[in-house]
Order: C-alpha cells, then structure tokens, then sequence
C-alpha cells in the first residue's frame, strides 16, 4: 500500500475568495492536494479578518506541538489598516493567549492583501490598482482562478511588475523565505 | 448554470422559490424539502432528455395534498451560452385520461420567446415572431421534438444543458462492474457508472491520466483502471500496487472493492464531467462513504472546477455544484454564503430561511446547526 497522505500545510484564511485563490496557487506552486488543509472556520457572517485573528494562536500552538514538518500560511485582509499593523494584532494575539509570537526560524507565513483578496485579483487582470480602495464589489467569483494562476506565473519567474501593489510583493517574500 | 428554481404544487414545495451559485449546499433538518428539489430537477431531466412521459416522471401522489389544484407549475432559470434562459412548464391533471398532462410549456433567453406550448400546440418564433406552428402529444414535453428554426441553436443548447444535469444519490453497494454499453449519463443511484465511465474514457482520453492521479492520491495503492471484454459487455478492474513492488499490480472486479473506494472514483470521475463537460451536478450526501480526511481534498478540487466559464467557447455550460448534506465537513467547509437553510412547519410548506443574524463567529456553522440554533 502507497504511503498515506498528511497535511503539512496548514491555512488559515478569512472566506471562500482567499481560499480559491490560495488554493490555486499552492497547487501551482507545486503542493499536493492532500498536504493542503485549511483550517475549519467559525460561523459568523461578520469579521472574518477577526475569526483568522483568534483562529491563528490556536494553529501557532498546534504547529508547535507538531514532530512532523509542518508550515502554516495566515491569509487576512489588511483593510484599512494595511499590512503591518495586521501583523502586529497577530502578534498581539498571541501575547494574549499566552504564547510566544511567531519566531524567525518558523515555517509561519502572513500574507495580508490590502485592501482585500480583490485588490490582487484586480491587479493581476491587469488593472492599476490603489490598496486604499475596495474593490470588493467590482470583482467575480470565476477571476479568483485565472488571477491566482497568473500569480503563480509571476513568482516561478521571481519578477513582479513595478506596478504590483506592495502588499503582494511582501508576501512573495514572506511566502519564499517562510514556507518555500 | 442553474440560477433559480420555482415550485409550486409539488409535494412540500408550494410558491417555492431558490437561488443557486456555482457551488450550493442544501441544509435543512428531515423533511424539510431537500430531496424534493433533488427529485422535482430529476424528474424534469428524465422529461426533457425525452425517455419518459409526463405521467412516468411525476404522479398525482406529488402534488401537495393540502391544495385543491390541480395544476403544477415549475421554473428553471439557466445561465450559459450567452444569455439567461427562462423555462416553464405547467402540469395538469386530465380528468378524462386520470393522468398529468403538460398544459404549457416554455422557453425564454434574455426574454425574448423561443418557443410556446400550448394545449397541444407548438409556436416555435423567429426573430421574436411565429415562425412554425405544429401539433404534440401534451404527454410529452415538446422541448424534447422542437428544433430550433434559426441558426441560433438555443433551444438545442438549452436541451443539451438537460443533458449535462446530473442529479445523483450514490449508492455504491449497488453499483455493477459490467456495462453492456456506453452511457453519456449517469442514472439516479450511479450504478451505471462503468458505462459512463466507458463513454468517458473513450471521448476524453486526455482526462484519464488526471483522474488516474487524484485516485492515486486518495486511495491507498490504487494504480490504474482495466476494461475487460466478457462476451458482449464489458467489466471494470481496478488495479492495485503493493508499495514493496510497484510493478506488481493486482486487478479486483470494480464491484469487489470497499464502497468507500467506489464512492471516491465517481466522485473524482464526476470533477472530471466538471472540467469538460461544464455540467451541473445535483448530488444527495456525496461524502457518506468517504473518510473524513478525504472529504476536504475533493471538495477543493470540486471547488476549483466549478464557476469556470470557458470564455473561448460560450456554448459550454458554467461547470456547477449543487449538494444537499448533513455532513458537518460540508456545512464548514461551504460557509454561510453558499448554504441555503430550508424550513420547515409540520405540514406547512418548504422556505428558505435566512441565518441567524446573531451567528457570532463564536461556534463553527455544524456546531450552530447541531444545537438547532441556526434560526434564533
């Protein structure tokens, strides 16, 4: 019998956009179907950006504990708050569940687009894009896919273009010096 | 896509109206109408691909037993091939015949006429007008005989999409590991599926290598399928490798492996039916025989095939996924967003039921719905 298969990559997204696009992208990145498992998600029709919030000190604690090699990948908007303050109630977060936050050494990526998951997409159609704006209702359900596959094109080539919205350049970076 | 359906005088469903996206989850508890939608869109494909009479597909037992009429009325919006079809079909029973018969029948795109049925009379329109008027057995639905009078093609597409409508309840106990044919389709239950699979291997090769690799993924060993000729039919292997010799493979008839595993390759062959196809499946607790850790694997790839428009190619449908479940793995994965909540009164009819405002995030959506608290 072939070796069973086990999640190694662990993520944590907001809603159903992230996860098609980040998906999508693993997948083109070169992950397995089954190492990809995204953690399952409360309930609320409110915040998501909250729910990733309380959910990623739970998943921290978990990847710590865990003897195989694991990586986990946070995805939330950055909103009107942009990326480094994101990062920095993640951090707070765990401060407040009792846990040391991320450390240099660990497999433990934020990718935060700003303003959302369809400023990306937008931008990787080929539009000019401001991260202040919310592009939320001028974006499809059916461009999360060709947009996360455009991507995945941009970073097995190492170049973004000048234009890219630094919030995804950020993540390229955390995505190539964390998980890969 | 299937956009809407409407309902009226068919078992609980009475002025029912649902909205569907490329991927829908069905909640509600028993009896709550969910397999009455599954059924009322099954009965209407086995009247409109033509293999049955009205009176076959639906009996006056599914009218609903607390109204006095004795019409029923159903509406299917679809979208694909460049517009928004608009299809009714009215249902009437005849007193004479003691059977239903169709009192009308209709086809809209983007509101402009195609064809009308009506007490035996069919007007098919060209360029918005009467273009050919003919007689048909109220019996049978005239979509399944009425041709398009222009080049345009769409009451042609519209009865393909008919077609590409799979509406299943995988019982895998029953599935057979012979075909004598190859079938374009899948019946209710899927025990056909080695036909299907037949046809499948046959007119999308380039799709087995694909399908051959998401199976190698979730079931432990399986190699490679085997079409074997017996007589006149043909049977289905699957062949497994031990992982000490990869090169030994050993063949086992496709009914003489776990239901789990049968249940896994329709599942995984179906995506595939997605991606090419374009088709919309309506499917009743696909997960039941699956592991749990296989069930978030396949609703991911599901996921990533529906939605897709091929915008090089109008005419192939938007690939769509409608699933009615109790499986907590589902309702979490699915979210708020894509689950209609059915309600239902003891003898009162079906509604969707909008959520809770009041879910805080707090508990996970299976959780809410286990303690009943979906609608405080």
């Amino acid at each position: 019998m072939s070796k069973r298969r086990k999640a190694t990559l662990i993520v944590v997204c907001e809603d159903k956009r992230q996860k098609t696009f980040a998906y999508r992208f693993l997948l083109g990145m070169g992950w397995e179907r089954h190492q990809i498992h995204f953690s399952k998600m409360s309930s609320g029709s409110g915040s998501g950006a909250k729910r990733v919030i309380e959910t990623y000190p739970l998943e921290l604690k978990i990847y710590r504990s865990r003897h195989v090699t694991c990586a986990l990948v946070v995805i939330i908007d950055g909103d009107e708050r942009g990326v480094e303050a994101r990062m920095r109630q993640l951090n707070q977060e765990c401060g407040n569940f009792g846990i040391p936050c991320r450390q240099k050494e660990e497999k433990v990526a934020f990718i935060v687009p700003t303003y959302s998951i369809e400023t990306w997409i937008r931008f990787l159609q080929g539009y000019p894009v401001n991260e202040e704006l919310n592009y939320k209702e001028k974006v499809h359900d059916d461009e999360c896919k060709p947009s996360a596959d455009r991507l995945v094109e941009y970073c097995k080539s190492t170049v973004l273009p000048n234009n890219a919205p630094s919030a995804l350049r950020l993540a390229c970076d955390e995505y190539r010096e964390r998980i890969r | 896509m299937l956009k809407r359906l409407y309902v009226n005088n068919y078992r609980c469903l009475v002025n029912f109206e649902i909205g569907f996206d490329a991927m829908t989850l069905l909640l509600g508890r028993n009896g709550s109408g969910k397999t009455s939608i599954l059924d009322i869109l099954h009965s209407i494909r086995r009247l409109i691909t033509g293999s049955d009479r009205v009176g076959e597909v639906i009996s006056l037992d599914d009218m609903t037993v607390w109204l006095d009429s004795k019409k029923q009325t159903f509406e299917l919006s679809v979208e694909g091939n460049g517009g928004l079809y608009d299809y009714k079909l009215v249902l009437e029973y005849n007193e004479k015949q003691k059977g239903l018969q169709i009192d009308s029948e209709s086809l809209r795109c983007n509101g402009i006429p195609l064809f009308d049925f009506l007490k035996g009379e069919v007007d098919v329109y060209i360029d918005d007008r009467s273009g050919l008027h003919y007689p048909v057995d109220p019996s049978w639905s005239a979509l399944t005989i009425t041709t398009d009078v222009n080049r345009s093609g769409r009451i042609e597409w519209f009865r393909k999409w008919f077609e590409k409508l799979f509406v299943l309840s995988i019982q895998p106990q029953n599935m057979s590991a012979t075909s004598k044919s190859e079938s374009v389709g899948l019946n209710l239950y899927g025990t056909d599926f080695v036909s299907w699979y037949r046809f499948i291997s046959q007119e999308y090769q380039d799709m087995i290598p694909v399908l051959f690799k998401n199976l190698r993924d979730s079931i432990p060993g399986f190699a490679s399928f085997r079409l074997e000729t017996i007589g006149d039919s043909k049977k289905l292997k699957v062949g497994f490798e031990s992982e000490d010799n990869p090169q030994k493979i050993q063949f086992f008839d496709f009914d003489r492996i776990s239901d789990g595993e049968r249940a896994l390759i329709v599942l995984y062959t179906l995506i595939i039916g997605l991606k090419d196809l374009g088709i919309t499946l309506v499917l009743d607790e696909p997960v039941n025989f699956v592991a749990l850790s296989e069930i978030q694997p396949w609703l991911m790839e599901l996921n990533d095939a529906c939605g897709v428009r091929d915008l090089q190619d109008h005419s192939r449908g938007i690939a769509q996924t409608i699933i009615a479940s109790h499986h907590p793995e589902l309702m979490d994965y699915f979210g708020i967003d894509d689950c209609r909540f059915l309600d239902r009164e003891p003898l009162g009819p079906t509604r969707v039921k909008l959520p809770s405002a009041e879910l805080d995030g707090s508990l996970s959506l299976s959780e809410v719905i286990a303690r009943g608290w979906e609608h405080e």
